[in-house]
Order: structure tokens, then C-alpha cells, then sequence
């Protein structure tokens, strides 16, 4: 029973990470607690039900993640960057986000009403792999959020992610030194939202979704970037897991209406206990 | 004359900060630029790096006219800055924060990594080697792969230096760079911009630390009021 916990725990921790990744790279490029990242995750399977009318399944995939990239850009380019150039503060970027967040909801629900949509994947029978039986689709989500956090783990190896890395350490430096801080905002706008999107289509295939399913995993990727610490990809997918992990115990042991909230305990205690997060750079007392 | 400064005049909303500022700077020395707070030194600095424009007159570097370049533009003609409060990614290691300093580098550009691996490679060593090379010279050897938030503040310093020389900054404007450092440190940092000056580089520092500015200075402008008041000193 333990292993079967353990695998389907590792599944959906690494769905969460793929949320959270994308949090994470807008978060501490945009400095924006971006809630509306929620919405584009709902928003990402909504497209793809729409997409699937169309085209076939990589071409419906395909077109989603361009839908999802423009959403983002226009959010970026619409609402966070004319508040940014405005120097407006956190709290008006956020109840901005949440604004979004609230309209793009309803317009799903509206358009697509608020039941659960649910897809076959066709990808056949569960199989069993000594103790644990495995439906395919969670090989598919296993296998895709391995490769696109690795992917993304690659690309923060690259001399363009270096200006990625230097304009969340001191933006006005970053741009004294020539780096394009507004197009970095858009790349990462579309790049993390995009990631959320993917991770909402993987769910689909699974459990299904409806508009509301998104400020929840928001929430949960907001506290993994935060327990993971100062915009550590390895520290957010490290946290998501063990997220992921309390979550099924608490579901198993307790009871789901406890999951979110032991959640935010968790964050409470790593807070308390490391305030840097998981993994943290080595700075002088005065720095931190 | 690696910099000329001609009949300079700066005036926010009518407040005259700088008044007919004119200089000259040689090739390969160190010019220490003395006045009271608010005397108009770190706006001379502002206009000379094309932070701010001036309301009058015009700056020449290498006979180059930087009236309508924009302060990056002016960073590649080889002008390089720090700050009072050292501007470095506190968060990257010492290595990273010279090599963010390069400029034109093939990886920029994601798809090289598929296309042009090699060039990439032999890039990125090159530069590497080079970031150890100028590590060793500011005398942060050990310290390549630390976090730049974890150097001491005359260290952070030293390396917002190595920034520019990285990026082969050809006049090095310094805001302060021993404030806020203790004796060892002034020391390090003077006998560095020696040797940057035995290699050619100039150097033009405002400093309030006037015995040890004055000691490695050929030549020191005292500022009053927005205007420059000129005194040849001696050359160590």
C-alpha cells in the first residue's frame, strides 16, 4: 500500500512542481504574486477541450500552449508592466492579479459552465508493476514533468538564463549591464505559464478539471517556491514533492478537507525554521 | 586624451548643480576628484557615464562626442562605472558575476546550444579563464566560486572593479571606492589601481578618503560649488 502511495504521490508532486516551476520563473523575474496563474492553468485545459474539436492531440497541445503564451504576454503587457512602470507597490500588483484571475474564471465558467470535463486519454488498462498498478496516463504525466523539469533545469545551465539569474538577483544592475529586463518578463510570462498550462492538460487526461480547480494548485505552487527559497528550481521541486507528500497523507491518514490547510502549516514551519527556504545561498548576515 | 570635458553645465529646474566643467583626462593615469556633499561630483559622473545629459557643453572619449549615446552605448565604447554601494548579483558566485559583465556571447541565443555547441564551449572556457585571470588580479583568487553576497563589502568592491575590467573598460570611473572599508582593504584596493594604471587604464575616482586618493593621483580636481578648481599633484 505504502509504495502505491509513494508512486502516486510522486506523480502528482511533480504535476504540482511543473505548476510551481512556472510560478517560480515568473515570480522572481516579475516580482508579481502572480494568483493568475491559476486561471491560465485552467485555462490551458479549457483550450485544449476546444483545441481537440480541431486538430489532433499533439496539435491541439501544441495550439493550447500558444493560446496559453499569448494570454500571458497580454496579461504581462496589459496589467503587470503598465503597474510596474507606474512603481506600484505588491499589494496592487496582487489585487491586480487576483482581478484577472477572477475574470478569466468566470469567462470560463460561463462559456464552458462550472461541471467537471472530463477525456478518456484511450491509452488503455492499468498494469501492474510489483506492488504498484499504474493507470498509463500517470506514466504519461511522470514521464513529461521528468523531461520538461529537465528541461528546464538544462536551460538554467545556459549564459541566457545567467541574465535570467541576474535580473532576480538586482534587476537595475541587470539593465545597466544591457539585459533586456522587459523582454526576460514576457519570455517568462509565457514560459511558466505554459508549464502550468501542460501540467493542466496532464490532469485533464486524469481526474478531470473544472474553472474553479485552479487557485488551489496556486496556492499549493506559491508555497513550494516559497519553502523551495530565492528562486531555487531544485528547492521548488524539492518542496512541490513534499507537498505532494503531506497532501496524501493528510488525504489518507486524516482527511482531504485538511489538505490545504495543513499546507499552509507547513509553510508556517518552514518559515519559522529556515527563512531563506530549503536551499539558500551563502550570504553575510547583513546580506540576507 | 582619453577624455575630454568641455564647458559641462548641468541645472534641475533651474537649480545650477555643475558650472562650465572643463578637464582633460591622459591615457593611463589615476585623477582623484575631490568636493563637498552635494558639490555636483557623482552628477559629473552621471553625465561622463550618459546616466544624465547635460544641460551645456559636451564630453569627448578617444575625440568621440558621447552627446547622443546612451549610457550602455557609452559602457561599450570601454567607460566603465561602479557605484558609491557596490552594484553586484549578490545572489551568483564571484564567477558568474564577471562573466555577466561580457558582453556578445553566442549562448545568448538558446538555439546555439543545438547549432553551435563548439563555439559555445571554446567561448565559455575562454571567458572562465579569463574571469580567473582578472579574479586573481583583484586579489579574490579563493573566492571565484563564492557568492558575491558573501564577500566582505571592500571585497564586493573589489570584484564591482573586475566587472569593468572584464567588460575592458578603458577609463574606469570609481564613486567612492574606499568608503566604508578598513586600512587593508584601502591598501588592496590602491595598490589594484596602480596596476591597472602601469597597464594603460585611467582611472577617475571621487573619493573623500583625500590622503590616499592624493598619494596615488597624478593629478587632483577639487570641485566647489559646480565648479572645477584644477591642481597637478605628484605621480607615484
Amino acid at each position: 500500500m505504502y509504495a502505491q502511495l509513494l508512486f502516486n504521490t510522486l506523480v502528482s508532486g511533480l504535476l504540482l512542481a511543473l505548476v510551481a516551476v512556472g510560478f517560480s520563473l515568473i515570480f522572481n523575474t516579475t516580482k508579481v504574486f502572480h494568483l493568475a496563474h491559476g486561471a491560465l492553468y485552467v485555462a490551458g485545459a479549457y483550450a485544449w477541450l476546444q483545441f481537440r474539436e480541431l486538430l489532433s492531440g499533439t496539435g491541439a497541445i501544441i495550439g493550447s500552449l500558444i493560446i496559453i503564451g499569448i494570454l500571458a504576454i497580454l496579461i504581462e503587457k496589459l496589467v503587470y508592466q503598465p503597474l510596474a512602470k507606474k512603481k506600484s507597490g505588491q499589494a496592487i500588483t496582487l489585487i491586480s492579479s487576483i482581478g484577472v484571475y477572477l475574470f478569466m474564471i468566470n469567462l470560463i465558467a460561463l462559456l464552458y459552465g462550472n461541471e467537471t470535463q472530463f477525456v478518456n486519454p484511450g491509452l488503455g488498462s492499468s498494469f501492474s508493476l510489483a506492488t504498484i498498478t499504474i493507470v498509463p496516463i500517470q506514466l504519461v504525466q511522470l514521464i513529461t514533468a521528468v523531461l520538461l523539469i529537465g528541461g528546464i533545469m538544462l536551460l538554467t545551465k545556459t549564459k541566457w538564463f545567467l541574465k535570467v539569474k541576474a535580473m532576480i538577483s538586482e534587476e537595475t544592475v541587470a539593465s545597466v549591464l544591457g539585459v533586456n529586463t522587459n523582454a526576460i518578463r514576457l519570455w517568462m510570462m509565457a514560459l511558466g505559464s505554459m508549464l502550468a498550462g501542460i501540467a493542466a492538460i496532464l490532469q485533464l487526461f486524469d481526474t478531470g478539471m473544472d474553472p474553479h480547480r485552479g487557485m488551489t494548485i496556486t496556492l499549493s505552487a506559491a508555497v513550494a517556491v516559497i519553502i523551495g527559497g530565492q528562486g531555487s528550481i531544485k528547492g521548488t521541486v524539492l518542496a512541490a514533492l513534499l507537498i505532494a507528500l503531506l497532501q496524501t497523507i493528510t488525504e489518507w491518514f486524516v482527511s482531504a478537507q485538511w489538505k490545504e490547510g495543513l499546507t499552509f502549516l507547513l509553510l508556517i514551519a518552514v518559515i519559522l525554521w529556515r527563512t531563506e527556504g530549503i536551499v539558500s545561498f551563502k550570504m553575510r548576515v547583513e546580506e540576507k | 586624451m582619453i577624455l575630454k570635458v568641455e564647458h559641462i553645465s548641468k541645472s534641475f529646474n533651474g537649480l545650477s548643480v555643475l558650472k562650465d566643467v572643463s578637464f582633460e583626462l591622459s591615457e593611463g593615469t589615476i585623477t582623484s576628484l575631490f568636493g563637498e556633499n552635494g558639490s555636483g561630483k557623482t552628477t559629473l559622473f552621471h553625465i561622463i557615464a550618459g546616466f544624465l545629459k547635460p544641460t551645456s557643453g559636451n564630453v569627448y572619449f578617444q575625440d568621440e562626442n558621447l552627446h547622443h549615446k546612451s549610457a550602455d552605448e557609452i559602457d561599450e565604447l570601454g567607460i566603465g562605472r561602479t557605484w558609491q554601494t557596490p552594484r553586484i548579483f549578490k545572489n551568483l558566485s564571484v564567477q558568474d558575476n564577471l562573466l555577466l559583465a561580457t558582453k556578445d556571447h553566442p549562448g545568448e541565443r538558446v538555439l546555439n546550444y543545438l547549432l553551435k555547441p563548439g563555439i559555445i564551449w571554446r567561448e565559455e572556457t575562454n571567458r572562465k579563464e579569463r574571469a580567473e585571470k582578472v579574479c586573481d588580479e583583484i586579489g579574490l583568487a579563493r573566492k571565484l566560486q563564492k557568492t558575491a553576497g558573501a564577500l566582505s563589502y571592500g571585497q564586493q568592491k573589489l570584484l564591482s572593479i573586475g566587472m569593468l575590467l572584464m567588460n575592458d573598460a578603458e577609463l574606469l570611473l570609481l564613486d567612492e571606492p574606499f568608503a566604508g572599508v578598513n586600512a587593508k582593504m584601502v591598501d588592496a584596493i590602491s595598490e589594484l589601481l596602480l596596476q591597472l594604471k602601469e597597464r594603460g587604464k585611467t582611472v577617475l575616482l571621487v573619493e573623500h578618503n583625500r590622503s590616499k586618493a592624493t598619494e596615488i593621483s597624478y593629478k587632483v580636481l577639487h570641485l566647489v560649488k559646480g565648479r572645477i578648481q584644477e591642481q597637478e599633484g605628484i605621480t607615484p
